[in-house]
């Protein structure tokens, strides 16, 4: 097929009409509006601070929103008059004021000073105004937001895990204790795109997908985009987490642990001021970690361990004084085995697997409430593992390069505008080399160009409307060019003094990119391959509705419902039956849907506070059955893995009466996934062509029933943390517990069906018993 | 020649790196998993099902004369109680303009490879299964031809397959006299051949024999004779070297590695080997390398489907023999020109 190439003049010419859709209009600054800029009072722009505005006579009258991340903040559709802004944030002195609004717009500048306190449950109050703006200004998406105090609260296996945590949200599945990767409303788990800030991290596990490569010390918090986003989302077509990264205050501090896995190590500060100054940045601060497993080390002078990982992380943030802001993270971690160096190995292999990425922004604002930020990024994944003795090697690696630059103004009191465009470019290769020859060789690269705009409107107090446009623009080194034209809407509906909402979006997703690990087997690494020749692009239509709620006193309680339905073309799966004589088939394109409900209720306010999920999920796959050698080949259609149809996941804290222990619940109920049984088992035979007969082998095969025609039983467990946090005069130290599966529930991970014995037997491995894990974290 | 970089040493389609990480992670977790035993449980039985391993091959001669070997090996899924045995089926291959129908033949030394095994209490003679067989010459099929295979079940139900035939192919450069070739000794040949169109492997074994006199004095252990098979991957990758290729995947069976080290540099003088060259079509590869993982064991990918599994595969195959010796009378004549060794 005829390569088609993007032409340069189409490509300025799609750059230049978006980012000149983008130019702020000279009437960015509107009547009727307040806007302003919170800053410290060494000039660092804050960001969530809580801006409530009433007017002067009637104050439960107040208006809420939050500082951007430049610290800007607006009300608009303002009457004139005497208002009071009182500004509020965790960590610093309120700040109060009388503003008097005329026809004209009103900029005020505030200055807020630091309040050092102590308070359990800070973040809870700006986790709480996060959610509530989100609630009040967006009108699709759907969010779920873990902070870093939940974050360190949930137990999980060994030590706090980022990745770990996304499994207590709805419409989160997962099928193993073992693994970390998930699966959100029924889509594959190589369609959730994982962000490190905003750069992706493709492989984001350490030791077989048990632990995730994010170090909790550096977390500010965990961002799960589940549906409805807008049309700024592009990439993946089920999911979006984001993990930012907490830069810090600005003070120097240390923040250490060991736990049984490994330990760790943050320090924040800041630029020496002298350093600043010459930069041109009026604040900077910053944070880095490292983390190494030691069990190798420590058991060194007796044995040798033939494994460990490492992780360094570091953000960096800084401020000019104009307002802009600039921002660098970063990231690279290995896992290395190697057991060739030891005595009588029986898998005498060597094997490394890690991630490396840097990425960085600005961010300006242009006044008004306007701001363009451009970013860069730079991630990759590589992993290698060899078997000396027989000369065979395994690589994969994928690499991703973007460039992207976003635009949002604000033409009118109810209206805002969004645009961007990125260019990113992306390369993968797999390779199985043996003997000097090379058995497998695939490589490719794809340029994508996407370009979105879209647009929030406000036609009433009651109403919020966004639609948007993405537009992605494929073009792979092989296969061919796609152009993907996708509209979002979303609609929403305030109820209750804008307490309650019901919702509707909809919208198209594609993405480019698929891994090739079989989804049968819940360890292992991804591979990566590109859409074109080899792999088809996949498209996922979307559509949910769903109603909110806040309640309760001081808006305690939130609850939302929401049903969803979505199709996907293009899904892949490896190609078992693949034709040698054919390099573009090692997938197989099929496609597949998902419905189902999601449930979530959520108390943040309290003695307890948590959340409980419940999802209704049914999902299927379809796929050309390439067994079949004659077209055109039949179509089969099974439930995959991961279609757990019922799951309740219930996450409770809990600061206790006594020795100040915080307690961490964590209870979940899912029903069985599918798997395929086999039937029986018979001799293998092999064709000897010379002699014209059948030799017979060692082992026997197994015959498959349907394709994951059965379920293994529901799956139940009960985790519990407890953390106990002492301040010493040098800081705090908090010693921890995590108990997983505390009444040793045997969830099913794998049958073995023993055919050949007599009688025949079903065996099996379970998933995580009864695990006590402990560790240690100081802060100073 | 060719500068192929492919070598045939292998079964690549077996070793996916996907397969390969699998495996490995697999044994890393080993000491976790293992403290995760599930209570075992009592399987009612298994379920009786009929594997079908129908093999078609159209023999090209070298007086370019054909014939049909086709065989159907019929069992049954493992069970302490039922035999393994399909007996009474009817089994036929259909292609466009002739039916083959197949007839019952004992099993042992017929479809199967004599048992042998040194331990017999420790691995004994599995149950053997049923035979249907027929031999036509000329072929009554032709190369690139599609053919459907049907089994008839004495209990009822039909099996069916389908299968096309790969083309004909010819040697490149090679000269035999009626079939038999020499090489020098301790040197490699490597085959050439034309492409036949619809192959997915080609699939080359011998039996070699005379190794004990030819590497007496050797501190080595030597089998009397030697199972060995070569592969070359799709229908582009014609070349082989005899016997420097061979074996990768028979290693440790019944050749360890110092004897397959010699076997690198060349075939000893006085050793020597029919050796059979088969075009496979899609449904024998598929057959021989493995499908999704399953806990429970190997997954083979049927093309037999119905009331059972199993496969149909069809061939083109030629087959030569070829000894190790130098020149004198009564010899055959050099295959051709040696090759570097294997490495």
């Amino acid at each position: 097929m005829k390569r088609q190439l993007l032409p340069p003049r189409r490509l300025a010419v799609l750059g230049a009409t978006l980012l000149l859709l983008s130019v702020p209009s000279a009437a960015a600054a509107q009547a009727n509006q307040l806007s302003g800029r919170v800053r410290t009072d060494d000039g660092l722009p804050i960001a969530g601070a809580l801006a409530a505005l009433h007017p002067a006579s009637d104050s439960t009258l107040a208006v809420y929103t939050l500082s951007n991340e430049l610290g800007y903040f607006s009300f608009r559709d303002l009457e004139p008059g005497s208002y009071v802004l009182t500004v509020t944030r965790i960590g610093m002195r309120e700040h109060q004021e009388q503003v008097s609004l005329n026809a004209a717009a009103t900029e005020v500048e505030v200055t807020m000073e630091s309040q050092p306190v102590a308070l359990e449950g800070v973040t809870v109050e700006a986790e709480r105004s996060r959610a509530k703006t989100r609630f009040e200004e967006s009108a699709g998406i759907t969010v779920q937001e873990i902070d870093a105090s939940d974050l360190k609260s949930i137990p999980v296996l060994i030590e706090s895990d980022p990745l770990r945590a996304v499994e207590v949200l709805p419409g989160v599945t997962t099928v193993s204790d073992f693994s970390g990767s998930y699966n959100v409303r029924g889509g594959s788990a190589d369609q959730n795109l994982i962000l490190l800030d905003e750069v992706p991290i493709f492989n984001p596990f350490h030791l077989g997908n048990i632990f995730s490569v994010f170090n909790a010390d550096m977390v500010d918090r965990v961002e799960l985009q589940s549906g409805g986003y807008p049309a700024e989302y592009g990439g993946r077509v089920s999911s979006v987490l984001t993990i930012t990264s907490d830069p810090g205050d600005g003070l120097f501090g240390v923040d250490a642990g060991i736990s049984l896995l490994a330990t760790r190590v943050a320090v924040k500060g800041a630029l020496p001021e002298s350093a600043a100054e010459k930069l041109g940045f009026t604040a900077t601060r910053w944070r880095a970690s490292a983390r190494r497993s030691y069990v190798d080390v420590l058991i060194k002078p007796w044995a040798d361990f033939p494994y460990h990982l490492t992780d360094l992380q570091g953000v960096f943030e800084a401020w000019t004084e104009g307002g802009s802001r600039l921002r660098f993270v970063g990231y690279s971690g290995r896992d290395i085995i190697d057991l060739s160096q030891i005595t009588d190995s029986p898998i005498p292999i060597r094997w490394w697997w890690g991630n490396d990425a840097i990425g960085g922004s600005w961010t300006h604002s242009l006044g008004g409430g306007a701001s363009m930020a451009v970013r860069a990024s730079f991630s990759r994944f590589g992993s290698d593992l060899t078997f000396p003795e027989v000369d065979t090697e395994f690589q994969t690696g994928v690499e991703e390069a973007t460039f992207r630059a976003d635009m949002e103004q604000r033409p009118s009191w109810a209206t805002s505008w969004k645009s961007g465009v990125s260019v990113k470019r992306v390369a993968y290769r797999n390779g199985l080399l043996g003997g000097g020859s090379t058995f497998l060789d695939q490589q490719g690269s794809g340029l994508e160009v996407a370009g979105y705009s879209q647009a929030h409107w406000n036609p009433s107090p009651n109403w919020l409307v966004e639609g948007g446009v993405r537009l992605d623009y494929w073009q792979p080194n092989a296969g061919t060019t796609e152009a993907t034209l996708s509209p979002r809407f979303a609609v929403r509906r305030f109820l209750r003094d804008r307490n309650s909402a019901v919702r509707l979006a909809a919208g198209r997703y594609s993405q480019f990119i698929h891994s090739t690990r079989d989804e049968e087997f819940p360890f292992g690494l991804d591979t990566w391959i590109l859409a074109g020749a080899e792999a088809p692009r996949v498209v996922s239509d979307q559509v949910q509705l769903g109603a909110e709620s806040f309640f309760g006193d001081d808006d305690r309680w939130f609850a939302s419902l929401e049903g969803y339905y979505r199709n996907f073309d293009g899904v892949a799966a490896l190609n078992s039956a693949e034709d040698p004589n054919d390099e573009t088939d090692a997938l197989v394109a099929g496609n597949g849907n998902a419905y189902g409900v999601d449930l979530f209720v959520k108390r943040d306010r309290g003695n307890t506070t948590g959340w409980i999920s419940i999802s209704f999920l049914k999902t299927v796959r379809s796929f050309p059955d390439t067994r079949v050698g004659v077209q055109p080949q039949p179509w089969i259609t099974y439930p995959p893995v991961f279609d757990r149809r019922f799951e309740v996941d219930l996450s409770l804290r809990r600061a206790l009466g006594w020795w100040g222990l915080d307690m961490g619940v964590r209870a979940n109920f899912g029903s069985g996934l599918p798997y395929t049984k086999p039937l029986g088992t018979y001799h293998i035979y092999r064709t000897q062509f010379v002699a014209g007969v059948l030799g017979v082998e060692e082992g026997n095969a197994v015959v498959l029933g349907p394709r994951n025609g059965a379920r293994y039983p529901a799956r139940h467990r009960l985790d519990l943390s407890l953390r106990k946090t002492a301040t010493k005069s040098w800081g705090t130290i908090t010693p921890y517990l995590s108990i997983i599966n505390v009444y040793n529930q045997k969830n099913v991970l794998f049958y073995f069906f023993d055919y050949e014995s007599s009688p025949p037997r079903r065996e099996g491995v379970s998933m995580i018993p009864f695990l006590p894990t402990f560790g240690v974290e100081v802060s100073f | 020649m060719t500068d192929s970089p492919k070598v045939a040493r292998g079964q690549p389609q077996a070793c996916r790196p996907n397969a390969g990480l699998a495996m490995m992670v697999v044994l890393a977790l080993a000491p976790v998993l293992g403290g995760c035993a599930l209570t075992e449980v009592t399987v009612t039985e298994s379920e009786d099902v009929v594997i079908a391993e129908a093999q078609l091959t159209i023999n090209q001669h070298g007086d370019g004369g054909t014939s049909l070997g086709v065989y159907a090996y019929l069992h049954r899924t493992l069970s302490g109680e039922r035999p393994d045995e399909v007996q009474g089926a009817i089994v036929r291959v259909s292609g466009a303009s002739a039916v083959v129908h197949l007839e019952a033949a004992d099993s042992g030394g017929v479809c199967l490879a004599p048992w042998e095994n040194e331990d017999e209490e420790e691995n004994p003679e599995p149950d053997v299964g049923s035979c249907y067989l027929a031999s036509v010459a000329p072929s009554p099929f032709s190369p690139g031809e599609i053919l459907e295979l049907e089994v008839v079940l004495p209990e009822g139900g039909t099996l069916t397959g389908i299968s096309q035939v790969p083309d004909a192919f010819e040697f490149i450069g090679l000269t035999h006299e009626d079939g038999h070739c020499r090489i020098e000794p301790d040197t490699n040949y490597r085959f050439h051949w034309t492409e036949a169109a619809g192959t997915w492997s080609y699939i080359s074994d011998t039996w070699i024999e005379g190794l004990p006199e030819a590497l007496a004095g050797r501190d080595i252990e030597v089998p009397d004779s030697l199972y060995l098979t070569g592969f070359a991957i799709g229908e582009k990758d014609t070349d082989i070297l005899f016997p420097g290729e061979y074996g990768l995947f028979d290693l440790g069976e019944q050749a360890d590695a110092d004897l397959l080290r010699i076997l690198d540099d060349g075939l000893p003088g006085g050793a020597r080997g029919e050796v059979a060259f088969a075009a496979t079509d899609r449904n024998w590869v598929n057959w021989a390398r493995g499908g999704n993982f399953n806990p429970s064991g190997i997954i083979r990918i049927p093309s037999v489907f119905g009331d059972g599994t199993g496969f149909f595969g069809t061939a083109t195959q030629r087959t030569l023999n070829v000894m190790a010796a130098p020149d004198g009378p009564g010899m055959p004549p050099l295959c051709g020109p040696a090759d570097a060794p294997a490495r």
